[in-house]
């Protein structure tokens, strides 16, 4: 690939640049907000419905689906079902963030019981276990005072 | 086709996952040469952005060839190299009208929060990223941008986030003349911030960060004086003191949600998640600058709240102004920049890898090791 302006650009790599923008009116993005029609000069595609069979989520505060929309990792298992209850939830409620981050910390649970079935069995049985052997025996006297009362 | 795909906090690997297909008129499929780490894909590789679904690819800096086009695009064909905004934007909506294309509202079911965004969890519209051998690009006639063909792809990637989110930081701090700017922050975004508050004719700039070798990158790539703010015991003391004990005219927090230097906030924020990550870098911002002066924030925090000081900033009468960055609206001018060579984007990367190696580069830069400033992923097709 030709790099005929590398060198050039190579200049820019330290120090400080000359203050070419020292102008505001220079600067892209003054004023900030900028009347209608600014990005006239944009190619705007129309506003078709993007179709799909996966399943999408809409929040409550946006009500359709809109013209595009990402469509993977559809909601799946109780972590999908904690995001469908979260997006019913207002965005400017702490609950809906907080119930989703929630899900994301399940959906890593399912995803590793998806990943390693086997290994994950096992590792609930050894837990499982673990608390068994743990559970402290009762004393003989423990035991007559259970059978007294 | 190889995609780096998210496995739960702080585990990432590239996998094999079925390729994108055309799902909109206006949509393209790329071929992707290059696709950049950026610091705020951290914040989801440690699980702090809510709606990050496992099995999701990251990535919303890269550059890539077209390879398939849908039957409404215009501006590209097959072959066309382009640099793709992190920004999804329909281009004729409301804000997108105003070129506000952070803001466009036809993109993200999720919420309304914020625009779509590619590999940026379902909350900014379940849109997978760049950080993968091929990528689904809707709207392909509003956001990429065509390269320059005496230009590399690295010459103009950091023009797709980084360096126009530092533009922008600088820019809405309202820069005048002689000012001091003070940026919170030696990552990439810092930078770009530091160099562009020289463009815009700042008299001072100084930045501020705990990590030596990233204060280092600062002072060579950007000409700014330097702060550790490891090294002294009040850092808004020690700007206030630099500053004729007024502040600085503009603060910049270049930081987000993960910023160290206050145990309350780190405790509150990234561990118990009382709040949406540390907040310290924009409560450094208020209580540097000066009375009437401008606070900026380009860090990004999530949702729902975070504890800022914003009692003292009403009492100091402080502006502040934030945005996710309306990338398209700087993308021509700061390419002029680059070809003018006042700025050189592609000399803050630090570290290229193969895209099979991505578990490595973001444990890299999450844990800042091997002096990590910029990791840039090369996807096998891109390497030959």
């Amino acid at each position: 690939m030709s790099t005929g302006i590398s060198d050039l650009i190579a200049r820019g790599a330290t120090g400080r640049p000359e203050a070419a923008d020292a102008e505001p009116s220079s600067r892209p993005g003054v004023p900030f907000y900028k009347p209608a029609g600014t990005s006239s000069e944009l190619v705007r595609p129309a506003l078709d419905q993007q179709q799909t069979d996966v399943r999408v989520l809409v929040g409550v505060d946006v009500g359709k689906l809109p013209p595009v929309f990402g469509t993977c990792q559809p909601p799946r298992g109780l972590s999908g079902l904690m995001r469908r209850a979260a997006y019913h939830i207002p965005e400017h409620k702490a609950g809906r963030w907080m119930t989703l981050l929630m899900a994301d910390r399940v959906d890593v649970w399912e995803s590793r019981l998806r990943r390693h079935p086997v290994l994950s069995a096992l590792a609930i049985a050894a837990v499982i276990g673990a608390v068994q052997v743990r559970r402290p025996r009762r004393s003989r006297l423990q035991r007559l005072l259970a059978q007294l009362t | 086709m190889l995609a780096m795909t998210y496995l739960g906090p702080s585990r990432v690997k590239a996998v094999q996952k079925p390729e994108p297909k055309l799902e909109h008129p206006n949509d393209v499929i790329l071929r992707v040469t290059r696709a950049a780490i950026c610091g705020s894909d951290l914040h989801l590789y440690h699980g702090l952005i809510p709606d990050t679904r496992v099995g999701s690819t990251f990535g919303h800096e890269f550059t890539g060839v077209v390879e398939e086009v849908g039957s409404s695009v215009q501006k590209l064909k097959r072959g066309d190299r382009v640099a793709v905004p992190f920004n999804i934007s329909c281009g004729s909506c409301f804000f997108c009208d105003r070129e506000l294309y952070a803001n466009c509202e036809n993109t993200n079911p999720s919420a309304p929060v914020a625009s779509g965004v590619f590999g940026y969890s379902h909350t900014t519209g379940g849109f997978d990223g760049g950080q993968a051998e091929l990528v689904r690009v809707p709207f392909a006639d509003v956001g990429p941008m065509k390269i320059p063909d005496d230009m590399s792809d690295e010459d103009v990637l950091f023009l797709t986030d980084i360096f126009p989110t530092g533009y922008q930081a600088a820019e809405m701090g309202s820069i005048a003349r002689g000012d001091t700017v003070v940026v919170f922050g030696a990552g990439p975004v810092g930078l770009f911030a530091a160099k562009s508050a020289w463009l815009m004719g700042a008299g001072r700039v100084i930045v501020v960060d705990e990590q030596e070798y990233r204060l280092e990158k600062a002072r060579q790539f950007s000409g700014s004086e330097t702060l550790n703010f490891a090294e002294v015991d009040d850092v808004v003391k020690e700007i206030l003191h630099e500053t004729d004990g007024r502040g600085a005219d503009v603060c910049i927090d270049a930081v987000g949600c993960e910023a160290s230097g206050s145990m309350m906030q780190k405790f509150s924020g990234v561990l118990l998640k009382m709040q949406a990550g540390a907040a310290t870098a924009i409560n450094w911002c208020i209580q540097s600058v000066r009375k009437a002066g401008h606070v900026s924030i380009v860090g990004v925090y999530g949702p729902p709240w975070n504890f800022i000081a914003i009692g003292v900033a009403m009492n100091k009468g402080i502006t502040m102004r934030m945005n996710q960055c309306n990338v398209k609206r700087y993308m021509p001018h700061l390419l002029e920049h680059v070809r003018q060579g006042r700025v050189d984007p592609k000399a803050i990367i630090s570290h290229r890898l193969p895209l099979e190696e991505v578990h490595e580069g973001y444990e890299m830069f999450a844990r800042k090791k091997d002096n990590c400033i910029k990791c840039v992923l090369v996807p096998p097709s891109a390497a030959a």
